[in-house]
């Protein structure tokens, strides 16, 4: 092929210079890119009458709401649309609708501006004149720009109102005329009393579905190939809103398009039947799906609600019903439809308990009446005061009172009641025990729901918004209540303490990788103190110095403990009776980067000053901690006695339960393989093969991390931590193998099931297919209980296999701990080094 | 199992007990003889029949083992608790068996029970020996080892990766080499899953963080790298496949880094990080080999020591039938 592939220069420059380029998948763009610098920039506009201030631009976020950041660290600017500033001006919690429908769009994928129904008109003054720019904008994909006054559907200027209007019932009635089809009674996913996008758009704005029937489009055909969804080519109206789904959200890249214009339609691979393909299954573009053309064949039926609805005070519910809560009507139908089984109701009498501390817990309650007591208990065991250790929490954990009386919970904190709409989404968002008991006041109803219905909630920009703001004041005060950094105050004093901080400390979160102060940065930037201090709620953070241009790693620091104290001297300077050069309390004198997903609750250096001025005992702590900081940073630094950097590297400080063999012991006889095959029906969950450290072998098994990336995103919700450590793949599984591609240790393997189905779908004809699932080491709870030794390390002859945290390793490996130490004292082992 | 140093503590108890078991035997057996016999006492005598009930009853125990490691989903004990009940009580035997058979041999059966007794305990204790000296022998000397069973299929992972860089390196090959060096498609794990329908993601998972170490590879052929494929087929390739158990230059650690050292004089220095993975490759194939002769001699002695502990006890039956029969 030649070098370009255009003929002459002039078509090349239009190319490269026009207004608009081709995306990487052929799609018209305009290219006007934003930069950082527009994040700081405030656009007013004024939309339908009402004005409105937008950034210029915000950070590209992923599906969740999560900023996304670049090969090189940066973030990606992406400018502000009209859509977003409308969505900004009227939706203000979840429930509100916005004034301009979007068909294509959908708030957690980028625009791609094909189907031109969320048009508005724009006004601007040019030549000293208002008047309309002439076309119509796709507000999904335009960005929002000072001055303009922007009409929709529900303006209130007659003549701009119509003209929108008008242009998206033409619109309307076009799509629905070649794409909407008779519905098919009892096909799941296409129920007849409940509209996809496309009908419910005829509805809302008036279209006639049948006024352009009069020529016959094109038959596209039908894929049936595939045991999760069907696929009807002639519903699909090419929004590519799957194709962003498959691709941009999932990272699958499977769907893309095939054929030309009448012909034209979204094509699996090299437009093989889906069941061909490279899809997983996942659900994801089904769910994305605005119109029939794409829809679930079954829905999932999960082992936990089966068992709950057995249970006299749990009901069903049913998706139409959930679409009337305002909370859900975001998150799209066929989302409810396929995973209605993932919600239950539950009517409360009192006394209740719907969730206990210390639990792991894979569900959340959204409260739709009663009034519910949060009680904590003391002394409090959690994830937050440090890993606790494997058998540490065996044993500690999961023990339930005896009597119901909520003196046994602890003391009550809270009240909470409807109007605070969620309880107990801590832990479903951030994989750690729960925090606090909650029980019913008296009778009351909640919905639970799990985990992957609260990721879809997500995805709208109000839930996220309103989910955020409880989150965010919730782990505040939990952690409040245990900062270690306290410990040696008073109950009034520490009471004083918390009320002070209360609405000075804000919560953080840090990406992995990302830096949250370095080296040489200056305490005082543009006249702002900015050396705060900080502490740990969740995760764990480096510490690295570089010195003479090589980077070594200090420490590792994790939950509840704190740093960033050292600059705070240069607030308050006559602390300490000793010199303290300029050059250490001016600049930070150390890098500190998050290791995983951390959260940090980070208190002002005026507030701090303030704090330890204030109370003497918090200021003699201080100066203790300062000068042990600086007696340490004498000459260097102290240095970590292990390969530090590959114990972090490799996750190992996240890990609770590894699997590690001795090598000098091991005679590799693989009983321990044997075993766990043996245990869990054949299926090995253990791979005797992995990293070195020493004499000893990480083998490839779950390790059970405090933060475990595996559960994040799977879209059925099979995959959780059931009471203790291990993570447990239900059955209820369909194979999409996104937890496998989660897991950085390679740990979980999917593997296929020989099963007898109907296939090809709806032929009624039955054969064997393989069904994949998701396998991983459940630390043999499933199959010998809490309290038994897992297989691979109770069939072990020779001693050679142990379970330990990382950091257990990491003191044996240094020869701060011994191996053959009894477990119990290798348990009190188990903080950071 | 481990049990010198360290390890001893684990065994401690064990070691007592089995001193403080021969010490009871020596001294009721010594008493018994002295008080009511005139010669050592036999089977037959009533020492005799308590130690060699006792030395029966756990060399039934001893073979126990046995069903415990097959049956090994079931929880009837951790497996270390058995192997170190069957070490210290398997020697504890000795003395017993010792006594029991009055220092003579006896008729036939008891000879050939004798000599089974004597090999089985010889064999566990070689095996013993072996676990204490070989584990430590890999972990140094086999750092590349592998799953025992997997090493085949990771060599012919490593042999075509070799392939494909000299692919890389020497171009297409001339026509007379091009059988050769063609890479042989990999076995894919699960070709069962060929003609099947497969409904998920079957990928396994290949992620794993940290550093690779990465072989940059050529963009364009290498000029003048020929000799570089002559060599790959007539010498690396064929002792990559067959190991040490041909006659090669490069089955040896020396006179392999002499073969490399030469080839890389001849060939340009943009092939050497090549070369290098190949010679990597051979090093991979002389520890995996070092590692399947370690395996044998930590695992082979329980093709003697397992049958005849399980003839031992068949026999063992016969005799005490056969004694108390005639008794
Ligand atoms: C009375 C005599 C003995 C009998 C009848 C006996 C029998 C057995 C049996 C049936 C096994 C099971 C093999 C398997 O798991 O596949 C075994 C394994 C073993 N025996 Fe013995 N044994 C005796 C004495 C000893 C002694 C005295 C020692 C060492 C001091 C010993 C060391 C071992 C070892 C180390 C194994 C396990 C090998 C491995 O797991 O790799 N045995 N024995
Ligand atoms: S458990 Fe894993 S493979 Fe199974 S559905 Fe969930 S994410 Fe997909
Ligand atoms: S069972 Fe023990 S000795 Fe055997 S391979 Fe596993 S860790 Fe090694
Ligand atoms: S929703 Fe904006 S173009 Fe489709």
């Amino acid at each position: 092929m030649a070098d370009n592939a255009y003929e002459d220069a002039t078509s090349q420059l239009w190319e490269v210079e026009g207004l608009f380029a081709r995306d990487v998948d052929g799609q018209l763009i305009r290219v006007v890119s934003a930069t950082e610098k527009d994040y700081a920039k405030d656009v007013t506009l004024t939309i339908d009458g009402q004005s409105v201030t937008v950034k210029k631009a915000v950070p590209t976020t992923d599906s969740q709401g999560n900023v996304v950041i670049d090969q090189e660290g940066k973030t990606i600017p992406r400018s502000t649309t009209i859509y977003d500033a409308a969505a900004k001006l009227f939706v203000k919690k979840p429930g509100d609708v916005n004034p301009i429908p979007v068909l294509c769009h959908q708030e957690h994928m980028n625009p791609a501006g094909v189907c031109r129904i969320c048009v508005v008109e724009v006004f601007r003054t040019t030549g000293g004149k208002r008047r309309s720019g002439g076309k119509l904008l796709p507000s999904c994909a335009h960005r929002a720009e000072p001055d303009m006054e922007v009409h929709t559907l529900e303006s209130t200027n007659e003549e701009a109102r119509k003209r929108v209007q008008r242009s998206v019932k033409v619109l309307t009635e076009l799509l629905a005329s070649d794409h909407l089809r008779p519905k098919q009674d009892g096909a799941p996913g296409r129920d007849k009393d409940t509209p996809n996008e496309l009908e419910s758009l005829v509805q809302r704005v008036g279209a006639n579905p049948t006024r352009f029937t009069s020529h016959s489009p094109v038959d596209r055909g039908r894929d049936n190939s595939s045991t999760l969804i069907s696929v009807d080519h002639n519903s699909c109206i090419l929004c590519n809103r799957c194709i962003r789904a498959c691709d941009e959200i999932k990272k699958n890249f499977v769907i893309g398009r095939a054929g030309k214009g009448y012909t034209a339609k979204i094509a699996f691979d090299l437009n093989d039947p889906m069941e061909d393909s490279s899809c997983v299954s996942c659900g994801e573009c089904m769910v994305s799906c605005p119109t029939d053309a794409l829809t679930f064949r079954r829905p999932v039926v999960s082992d936990w609600w089966r068992d709950l609805v057995e249970k006299p005070e749990y009901t069903a519910i049913s998706p139409q019903e959930l679409r009337q809560h305002p909370l859900f009507a975001g998150v799209p139908y066929k989302f409810l439809q396929w995973n209605s089984a993932s919600v239950v109701r539950r009517k409360t009498k009192k006394g209740d308990v719907l969730c206990r501390q210390g639990d792991y817990g894979a569900t959340a309650f959204i409260l739709n009446a009663g009034e519910f007591g949060v009680y904590i208990g003391t002394p409090r065991k959690t994830a937050d005061e440090g890993p606790v250790g494997f058998f540490g929490r065996l044993f500690g954990r999961g023990t339930k009172p005896a009597s119901g009386d909520t003196a046994d919970y602890g003391t009550q904190v809270s009240t909470r009641t409807p109007e605070h709409l969620i309880l107990g989404e801590m832990t479903c968002m951030s994989d750690h025990p729960r925090t606090a008991t909650v029980v019913a006041m008296g009778d009351g109803e909640v919905l639970e729901i799990r985990r992957n219905v609260l990721y879809v909630l997500q995805r709208n920009p109000a839930a996220r918004a309103m989910l955020d703001r409880v989150y965010r004041e919730r782990a505040l005060q939990d952690h409040l209540r245990t900062i270690s950094f306290f410990q040696d105050l008073t109950k009034e004093e520490r009471h004083e303490c918390v009320e002070f901080l209360r609405d000075k400390v804000t919560l953080l979160r840090v990406d992995p990788g990302q830096n949250i102060f370095r080296q040489g940065e200056a305490v005082i930037q543009n006249d702002e103190f900015v050396g705060h201090f900080y502490m740990i709620r969740l995760g764990y953070v480096k510490v690295t110095q570089t010195l003479h241009g090589t980077e070594r790693v200090l420490d590792y620091i994790g939950p509840n403990r704190h740093f960033g104290e050292i600059a705070l001297l240069s607030k308050i300077p006559n602390l300490i009776d000793q010199h303290v050069p300029e050059s250490l309390v001016a600049r930070r004198t150390a890098t500190c980067t998050a290791l995983d997903d951390v959260e940090l609750v980070r208190i002002r250096g005026e507030h701090f000053s303030e704090l330890i001025l204030r109370f003497e005992k918090l200021r003699n702590k201080f100066v203790q901690i300062c000068k042990n900081h600086l007696d340490q940073n004498k000459p260097v630094n102290r240095e970590m006695g292990l390969p530090m950097a590959g114990f972090l590297d490799q996750g190992l400080f996240n890990a609770q339960t590894l699997l590690v063999m001795d090598l000098e012991s091991c005679t590799r006889c693989d009983e321990c393989t044997r075993a766990c095959s043996d245990t869990h029906g054949g299926i090995v969950r253990l791979i005797r093969e992995g990293q070195r450290i020493d004499k000893f072998l990480v083998a490839s098994s779950c390790r059970s991390c405090q933060d475990p990336y595996c559960l994040v995103g799977c879209p059925v919700d099979s995959i959780h931590r059931k009471g203790s450590l291990e993570i447990v793949i239900d059955d209820h599984c369909i194979g999409c193998g996104q937890c496998a591609k989660n897991c950085p240790y390679g740990n979980i393997n999917m593997h296929g099931f020989d099963v007898i189905r109907e296939y090809p779908p709806d032929s009624g004809c039955q054969r064997p297919v393989i069904q994949q699932k998701a396998t991983t080491c459940d630390l043999c709870r499933q199959v010998v209980g809490a309290n038994s030794e897992v297989s691979c390390v109770y069939s072990c002859p020779h001693n050679a296999a142990f379970r330990m945290s990382g950091s257990e390793l990491l003191k044996i490996v240094s020869g701060k701990a011994d191996l053959h130490a009894d477990k119990s004292t290798r348990q009190l082992l188990s903080h950071p080094v | 199992m481990l049990i010198l140093r360290k390890h001893f503590a684990m065994h401690r108890k064990w070691f007592a007990t089995f001193l403080a078991g021969t010490a009871a035997a020596v001294f009721g057996y010594f008493f018994w003889a002295h008080q009511y016999s005139t010669r050592w006492p036999g089977g037959s005598s009533p020492p005799g029949l308590i130690l060699g009930i006792l030395g029966g009853a756990i060399i039934v125990f001893e073979c126990l083992l046995w069903p415990r490691r097959m049956l090994r989903s079931w929880r009837w004990g951790s497996a270390r608790l058995w192997m170190k009940a069957h070490i210290w009580f398997g020697l504890l035997t000795v003395p017993l068996i010792l006594l029991h058979s009055g220092f003579v041999w006896g008729g036939w059966l008891s000879t050939i029970l004798a000599a089974l007794f004597a090999m089985v305990i010889a064999s566990g204790i070689f095996g013993l020996v072996m676990q204490q000296i070989l584990p430590r022998k890999m972990l140094t000397d086999t750092p590349l080892e592998t799953i025992y069973s997997q090493i085949e299929n990771a060599m012919r992972m490593a042999i075509a990766d070799a392939q494909s860089l000299v692919l890389a390196t020497c171009g297409l090959p001339k026509e007379s080499a091009a059988a050769s060096v063609q890479s042989q498609p990999i076995e894919t794990p699960d070709d069962r899953n060929a003609d099947r329908v497969v409904i998920g993601a079957s990928r396994q998972v290949e992620l794993i963080p940290g550093q690779l170490l990465r072989t940059p590879v050529p963009q364009v052929p290498v000029a003048n790298s020929e000799v570089l494929r002559q060599k790959f087929v007539s010498t690396i390739q064929p002792f990559l496949e067959g190991g040490l158990r041909l006659k090669s230059p490069l089955k040896d650690r020396r006179s392999s880094a002499e073969f490399f050292r030469q080839l890389r004089a001849v060939l340009d220095p943009e092939a050497h990080p090549v070369l290098e993975a190949i010679e990597d490759c051979c090093e991979q194939r002389r520890q995996f080999d070092l590692q399947t002769r370690l395996h044998w001699w930590l695992h082979s002695w329980l093709w003697i020591h397992l049958p005849l502990s399980m003839a031992l006890l068949v026999l063992m039956f016969v005799h005490a039938y056969v004694a108390l029969k005639y008794w």
